[in-house]
């Protein structure tokens, strides 16, 4: 403690002292040889107190940040002799575009009013060497800012890494987030994450507290690399997909520029005693990573099933049902595994065709998804309840998963079993039952449809030609009438010709019946009974016949009687028609000498014929 | 001559008419290497190749056949191919041939469901649905040769009534052909209207996917209404390449005859 003391009072002792008188000048310092697209600083020192700087003319460089102003002042005591040197530094971080020889024009700056020009630079630039990882983007374009604190994107800086530059849609793009650093950092903070516009992202070190650490060189220069985030990417459409850059806050412990070196060891022990000074300072900086593009590629439209639903990855599936073979209305769990790598989020549910007896619930769907260094992947089930209403013999037909694998490129189908059933009658509430009890359902429609077509052969018919309205069906409509006109006139002569016929008739009965008598007489004379009994008899029943229009079928007695009647013949000469009738019948068949009676037939045969004619005038 | 002869020479006439009536009509229909086609069509339909059975179909209508069936295994593939319009103006064509068809009417239903405009009708009269109703019982065809049969009856009748001389027998006979001497001319008359309505050809189809009816024959007229493709007009009046049309609920103006085709 009395050492300490000692000191501060020897230092504040010494301050007064006269400054040794020093030359002013204007030192510029820059590597001799830079990689084309590296960063680099170009710094300008001028050991005085700075009124006015003006930077060189750097076209030929990309001015990343600067000028930066820093002063420091040293004061160095020297065998009593004490040396305050006083220093103004102008930072530029900038690099060079292409590759050649280039030389930075002279700066100045004012310093108690003089100017000072510092000298010219040369600077050979190397051809780019080629980035490490293939997305890495040429350090260029880490838009790193320097802070007060002297922090340079050459101590630290922030890289992304994707694991594939155009992966297909749907594809999981692994995207790595590194911290390359120098120095110690202490705390890190995720300021700004990606937009994340055309992708579904999934973190990948959600849970992991212990950050991925090694080192690797960069440019012949020894950094940590923290892999401070990782993400899986899933692009949700296809083209270029611009991942936007990540930014942090950083806070680093920097060890303070203006060390004071004294070369003694007892004031270099004095000033790094981490009482008088500290030596490190938490310096808070920004870092922004590089932006780079993903080309997606479409999904190939080439053999893709129907059934794909964007799926993409490598899955594994398997469809279980717990039984066949129930009664109605218990339950049957249909569970559908599905895991893999790939996005099982995006799975959708698979479209079963149950029967329509079958009461199905939204299936429950978990999802779980475990996250790695190799992306995302994960089991996703699916599970149907399903309550059959009634008995019966079912089918749950197979239904198609697919996916789209990017390894392989092409779409890889996966086929459900066919699940049947027999589901016996169950108890309570069956609708098959067909009980009084039991509820009636109306039928369930599941869709319309359009009747199906007919079969053939059809009746073809030529376009336009129409059976109304044609020829034909006015000669068929005109027909019956010209039938029936026809059927009149044929009937109407008919009845005319019978009314004729009865006419001849009536006119050449009397004609006949004498003829026959003639005949009758010619058989009297002979004396041959028959025949003349038969003649006699014909020529009466013709004579009525004949005359009165009856068909010799319906003649009796009866009729000839009604008939002579109904022509108004007086009843007495019928009466002696009958009898002359009667007569003769009984003449042909009775035995014994007719020629009397032959002889009397005659005359009243002849006698009555004249009397009926005289009655019908 | 005798009354059997009489008989059996006019049932002999009455025999050869009716067998030039059958004959005839089967005239108008025809079964021949069409059918071939149509069979294959249909399988083509059954198994899904609905474009190339439309082929087939189409190729029997160039033929210059027709029925009614045809039409409406048309109206199905163009159903099938998501053309409602086509398939619209196909089971149109179907029902003219076939007025009472139900299949056809229900697939056109379902054809309409599909298109945009949703058109309220002028509700009917219930004697004038119950007239269209007895109306489409049958086609024009039908009604006819149903008109002619019945004629044949009536004189079948008449002609007993002449030579019955039975007087139960002969006033039977007398009303009985009266009657249906009456059914005839009804039957003949519906037969009148239905083939009216057949060859007058006034209902169209909207084609266009969408057409703006304006208030007169010309493109600087008003716009009235816009319909879309599948809508039934009934055109009253044509003047040029215009036609004056009517929708169903009432509504009349005038359209390009090239944005509707013809039933």
């Amino acid at each position: 403690m009395k050492n300490k003391g000692y000191k501060i009072s020897i230092l504040f002792s010494l301050l007064p002292v006269i400054l040794m008188a020093q030359q002013i000048s204007l030192s510029v310092s820059v590597p001799a040889e830079v990689q084309a697209g590296q960063q680099f600083r170009l710094v300008y020192t001028l050991n005085a107190e700075a009124d006015n700087f003006s930077g060189p003319d750097l076209k030929n460089f990309i001015i990343l940040s600067g000028p930066s102003q820093s002063t420091s002042s040293n004061i160095q005591i020297i065998n009593n002799q004490v040396t305050r040197s006083f220093a103004t530094t102008f930072t530029y971080i900038i690099a060079a575009q292409q590759e050649g020889t280039f030389t930075i024009p002279g700066a100045k700056a004012g310093s108690g009013g003089k100017q000072y020009t510092s000298n010219t630079a040369t600077i050979k630039v190397r051809g780019a060497s080629s980035p490490p990882s293939g997305t890495q983007s040429p350090q260029q374009q880490q838009q790193q800012r320097q802070s007060a604190g002297g922090i340079t994107n050459k101590d630290v800086f922030l890289r992304v890494v994707a694991d594939k530059k155009s992966p297909y849609m749907g594809e999981q793009v692994i995207v790595t987030y590194k911290l390359y650093t120098r120095l110690q950092i202490s705390s890190y903070q995720i300021e700004q994450s990606p937009g994340t516009s055309g992708f579904w992202l999934e973190e990948l070190l959600r849970d992991s507290r212990k950050l991925k650490q090694y080192n690797e060189v960069v440019d012949g220069q020894q950094y940590t690399v923290a892999e401070i985030r990782q993400v899986a990417l899933f692009p949700q459409r296809s083209g270029k997909l611009r991942i936007e850059p990540l930014e942090i806050d950083i806070v680093a412990r920097v060890q303070q520029q203006a060390q004071r070196r004294t070369g003694d060891p007892f004031f270099d022990s004095f000033f790094n005693d981490p009482f008088f000074s500290s030596r490190y300072q938490n310096v808070n900086h920004k870092l922004q990573s590089n932006a780079f593009e993903l080309d997606v590629k479409p999904l190939p439209v080439q053999n893709r099933p129907s059934e794909f639903s964007g799926a993409v990855g490598d899955f594994n599936f398997r469809a279980t049902i717990d039984k066949t073979e129930l009664a109605a209305n218990e339950p049957i769990n249909l569970k559908v595994v599905i895991n893999g790598k790939g996005n099982v989020r995006l799975i959708d549910k698979l479209n079963f065709q149950f029967p329509p007896s079958f009461e199905v619930y939204d299936p429950k769907i978990t999802t779980d998804v475990q996250v790695s260094q190799n992306g995302v992947s994960g089991t996703r089930t699916l599970e149907y309840l399903i309550i059959p209403r009634s008995a019966g013999k079912y089918t749950i037909k197979p239904v198609s998963f697919s996916y789209f694998n990017p390894q392989r490129e092409t779409y890889v189908n996966h086929n459900t079993p066919e699940f049947n059933f027999n589901i016996a009658r169950g108890e309570g509430h069956d609708i098959t039952a067909g009980s009084a009890i039991a509820d009636q359902q109306s039928i369930q429609y599941i869709a319309s449809d359009i009747r199906f077509i007919r079969q053939a052969p059809f009746k073809l018919s030529k376009i336009g030609s129409y059976f109304f309205g044609s020829s034909l069906f006015y000669i068929l409509l005109v027909s019956p009438l010209i039938l029936l006109v026809v059927f009149v006139v044929l009937l109407q002569n008919h009845i005319k010709n019978n009314r004729d016929i009865v006419r001849v008739k009536n006119k050449r009965a009397t004609s006949i019946a004498r003829k026959r008598l003639k005949q009758a007489e010619q058989f009297l004379k002979e004396k041959s009974g028959e025949k003349f009994f038969n003649e006699l008899s014909q020529a009466l029943w013709g004579y009525l016949s004949n005359k009165f229009n009856i068909p010799l079928s319906e003649l009796s007695l009866e009729t000839v009687y009604d008939r002579l009647t109904a022509k108004s013949v007086k009843p007495e000469v019928i009466d002696d028609f009958i009898k002359v009738l009667e007569q003769c019948e009984f003449a042909r068949f009775a035995p014994g000498d007719k020629l009397h009676e032959m002889d009397q037939l005659y005359e009243q045969g002849l006698n009555i014929i004249m009397r009926i004619e005289k009655e019908l005038k | 001559m005798t009354k059997e002869s009489a008989y059996i020479k006019s049932s002999l006439w009455a025999l050869v008419i009716l067998t030039i009536v059958f004959t005839g009509v089967s005239g108008y229909i025809v079964a021949g290497p069409a059918d071939d086609t149509i069979i294959e069509a249909n399988e083509e339909y059954s198994n899904g190749y609905y474009e190339h059975a439309l082929e087939l179909y189409k190729s029997v209508i160039n033929q210059g056949f027709a029925s009614s069936d045809l039409y409406y295994n048309i109206g199905n593939t163009y159903f099938k191919l998501n053309r409602f319009p086509e398939a619209i103006l196909n089971y149109e064509r179907a029902l003219v041939l076939a007025p009472h068809d139900e299949n056809i009417r229900f697939n056109l239903e379902l054809a309409r469901k599909h298109t945009i405009d949703k058109i309220e009708s002028i509700p009917e009269l219930f004697y004038e649905r119950w007239f269209k109703s007895l109306i489409n019982i049958n086609t024009a065809d039908g009604w006819g040769a149903f008109g002619i049969i019945l004629l044949f009856i009536a004189v079948v009748f008449a002609s007993i009534f002449l030579l019955s001389t039975r007087r139960g027998i002969r006033s039977f006979s007398f009303y009985f052909s009266l009657i249906l001497l009456l059914l005839s001319i009804g039957s003949l008359s519906l037969a009148y209207l239905q083939h009216n309505s057949r060859t007058s050809n006034r209902d169209a189809i909207v084609f266009d996917p969408s057409v703006t009816v304006k208030s007169s024959p010309s493109e600087n007229s008003i716009d009235l209404f816009v319909i879309h493709e599948g809508t039934k007009v009934r055109i009253y009046d044509i003047m040029g390449d215009w036609y004056e049309v009517r929708i169903a609920s009432g509504s009349q103006g005038w359209i390009k005859s090239s944005s509707v085709e013809k039933i």
